[in-house]
């Protein structure tokens, strides 16, 4: 047993020793891992002060906190990151543990997916080593999308193995909780563009075999109605937050997130999504983000050490499994083989975008490839895939074990001769690591003493052997990517808040000389995650309240930011110019302030219009002394009361759809879930 | 003899390589993934003023890769 823990911890720690500067939070997350931080973040610590944060009042004027809905915050795996800053870890360092567990958790199942496929558990070791030290594990820290879509997607389609093989309560538990996280974790339709090729490959593939499976299954859920029940609600329940997020976006009440918008007009852009029009242009999606501009098939070997911390197009596998690719030309070809390479090229041809014509068909035939685009995310789905496939062909050639001399001699010069033609083109390609050429070097010396006698040996020589293989390329990568990234130390917000009402927004744009914000202007998150008001401005917004936007645009940022710095204004009447309330004044107080939630103690000498200059959405409720009065749209944009004189209290509460409740429940249903697919899967062990 | 040939070639992996290989070469457009890309490499797809000159060696090998100069793409973007 203990040994067999060793096995997956030793390289896992070997893992994160390279990569330590990152753990510990020396340096700071780039790119979409820093947006993904910023939401946890916000969302973590509103939670600790007992708020489940629906609206950032700090950001452009104040908008809906979409994001809480596509970030795997419900996923049981990221509670981790509460319970380590309940153990004294600061945010930052609780969110690189959480997201290398995640990933790790990602490798486990790889492990189980490729035993179950192969059934062969040494082979099965290897897929977890190469899975580990691909480049999906170093991307976390730059594109943790990446991890978020596939690690469900593997363990779906380990159950989904496991189901077929046999169908028991277990399998299918651990099928629908893989399901559920996929639904809650991110936008599923990349996990469903890999469905879809899948299914289209395996019926065209295997149609006896689908057939069968379809009546047997369907059979089992008729004799399992409870649990088929209890799973569909499970279902249910865990695309609550997605269908809150798109009841919100379909209220028009907001746009979100603006960058959907990136190459149309912002104004052009926002005109669709109030009137309904949801998805997204053609165009918005092809013009960038596809897989042909970020993965260049010359930049799989060459030049992999130079790789700057400010992209996130860093793809790699270990180099040994382009070894295996080669050596299996003359393999023999089976229908898994083909069903391995027909979903690596159906997905990529999809993620290429508008540079092949697969994305454009589906995209005018299927719905649902409407609403995603940065289709390079497809290329998470080729590292597990090429690493299956890869496995399975060292699984073909070591079955191979020849017993007479001329045909060791001929295999054996095959070997070399497959090697040699991969160094000449590798010369070809120039700036290649020394570390490929002693993999290959080695590669075709253990290959040529198994051909020649060496498979007498014990496997878990041969086993080992491999799995030194498997690391010595991407260490060396990983180290250099590590050491790329030191000039990118700087501090990003990590210490808990309580989040203060401050009455005057700043002029200025906090500063940052962080070079991450080189490369996107994150600093909404900056914001976000240390719970400080952001200048008046909406600017080009991640997402903006709809009337905010429209003042924006009607006045111009800068009359908007000298009229909105001030957070509350009394008027007498709105013909009058308003008195602006700066905290110094006792006629206004402030009772009590969440992101989600304002409470003012007034004591007025006369009735007065109250304006609280925080974006008006329809979703926002007003009461006085607790009893619900009309909120106006005041100011064009903000939430206005008219308050009575005399002493009152005056309250702003958020209520969206499903309010809070939504995403509470699909926390406590996820886990229910993790927690019973456990039980279950360990009786039948 | 032929045929049995013919059919050794057809049960072996390589006959799916070549079959893959000829797909994508005959349904992608390489070119726009190439400018695509060189775009990336450049930092304007994030920044869009040219400062991504940190992995510098990638993009102008890339380019030279493709017959191409920083100046000539830069002059057609």
């Amino acid at each position: 047993m203990m040994r067999n823990v060793l096995k997956f911890i030793l390289p896992l720690s070997l893992w994160i020793f390279i990569l330590r500067d990152f753990i510990v939070g020396d340096i700071p997350f780039n790119m979409d891992t820093n947006t993904i931080y910023g939401v946890a973040k916000f969302y973590f610590n509103n939670l600790s002060n007992g708020v489940v944060p629906l609206w950032d009042p700090f950001v452009s004027l104040g908008h809906p906190f979409y994001a809480l809905s596509i970030c795997n915050l419900f996923n049981p795996v990221t509670l981790l990151m509460p319970f380590l800053k309940l153990c004294g870890f600061s945010y930052n360092v609780a969110f690189a543990f959480y997201m290398a567990v995640y990933f790790w958790v990602g490798c486990l199942g790889f492990y189980f997916l490729v035993k179950a496929l192969l059934k062969d558990k040494g082979l099965a070791y290897l897929g977890y080593i190469a899975l580990l030290f691909s480049s999906l594990g170093v991307s976390i820290f730059t594109q943790f999308t990446f991890v978020e879509i596939v690690v469900p997607t593997i363990w779906f389609f380990y159950f989904l193995t496991a189901f077929i093989a046999k169908q028991n309560k277990g399998n299918f538990l651990g099928l629908s909780f893989a399901f559920m996280i996929v639904l809650s974790s991110y936008l599923p339709f990349y996990f469903l563009a890999v469905l879809f090729v899948f299914v289209l490959a395996v019926v065209l593939l295997f149609p006896k075999d689908v057939w069968q499976y379809c009546r047997r299954s369907f059979r089992f859920k008729l004799d399992h109605w409870p649990l088929t029940l209890l799973c569909v609600a499970g279902v249910i329940a865990a695309v609550g937050p997605l269908l809150a997020y798109k009841m919100l976006d379909a209220s028009g009440e907001a746009v979100s997130p603006g960058r959907h918008c990136q190459y149309s007009s912002v104004q052009d852009c926002y005109d669709r999504t109030i009137n309904g029009q949801g998805g997204m242009m053609y165009e918005e999606i092809a013009r960038s983000g596809g897989l042909g501009e970020r993965f260049d098939l010359g930049y799989l070997f060459t030049h992999l050490d130079k790789m700057t911390y400010g992209s996130d197009s860093l793809f790699f596998v270990p180099f040994f499994i382009y070894v295996l690719a080669a050596l299996s030309l003359f393999l023999r070809l089976d229908r898994l083989n083909v069903l391995l390479v027909a979903m690596m090229t159906g997905i990529g041809l999809i993620g290429l975008g508008s540079a092949a014509g697969v994305h454009r068909f589906l995209y005018d035939h299927i719905f649902f490839f409407k609403y995603f685009r940065n289709l390079f995310f497809l290329g998470a789905f080729l590292i597990p895939l090429s690493i299956v496939f890869a496995l399975k062909q060292l699984q073909a050639l070591l079955a191979f074990k020849p017993d007479d001399m001329s045909r060791k001699k001929l295999i054996a010069l095959g070997i070399v001769f497959v090697h040699v033609g991969m160094a000449f083109y590798l010369k070809h390609l120039g700036g290649i690591m020394p570390s490929i050429w002693l993999t290959l070097f080695l590669s075709a010396a253990l290959f040529v003493t198994y051909y020649l006698g060496g498979w007498k040996w014990p496997m878990k020589f041969w086993f080992w052997s491999f799995a030194v293989l498997l690391m010595i390329q991407p260490m060396c990568i990983i180290q250099a990517y590590a050491q790329n990234a030191v000039e990118f130390r700087c501090e990003l917000p990590n210490a808990h808040v309580m989040p203060q009402f401050a009455w005057v927004r700043p002029d200025k744009p906090a500063s940052s000389t962080c070079r991450i914000y080189q490369f996107v202007p994150y600093e909404d998150f900056w914001y976000a995650m240390s719970m400080q008001d952001a200048p008046a401005v909406v600017g080009y917004p991640q997402a903006a309240a709809r009337w905010v936007f429209m003042l924006s645009k009607q006045l111009g940022d800068a009359a908007l930011a000298n009229y909105a710095k001030y957070k509350v204004y009394l008027y007498d009447d709105l013909t009058n110019p308003g008195q602006v309330m700066d905290g110094t004044q006792p006629q206004v107080r402030v009772a009590h302030f969440d992101v989600n939630r304002v409470a003012f103690d007034t004591d007025l000498l006369k009735p007065k219009l109250f304006v609280y200059n925080d974006a008006y959405t329809q979703q926002w409720k007003a009461l006085i002394d607790g009893r619900p009065v009309e909120l106006q749209r005041a100011s064009g944009a903000f939430k206005g009361v008219w308050v009575e004189k005399g002493k009152h209290r005056v309250e702003f509460v958020y209520h969206p759809p499903g309010g809070q409740w939504v995403y509470l429940m699909t926390t406590v249903i996820l886990f229910a879930f993790c927690v019973l697919t456990g039980i279950m899967l360990w009786k039948k062990r | 003899m032929e045929k049995t040939l013919i059919k050794k070639i057809f049960a072996r992996n390589v006959f799916l390589y070549v079959l893959v290989i000829l797909l994508l070469a005959k349904s992608v457009n390489w070119q726009e993934c190439f400018i695509k890309r060189g775009k990336y490499l450049l930092g304007i797809v994030y920044n869009g003023s040219f400062l991504n000159d940190h992995d510098k060696t990638v993009y102008e090998d890339y380019l030279k890769r493709h017959g191409s100069s920083p100046e000539i793409f830069q002059q057609n973007l």
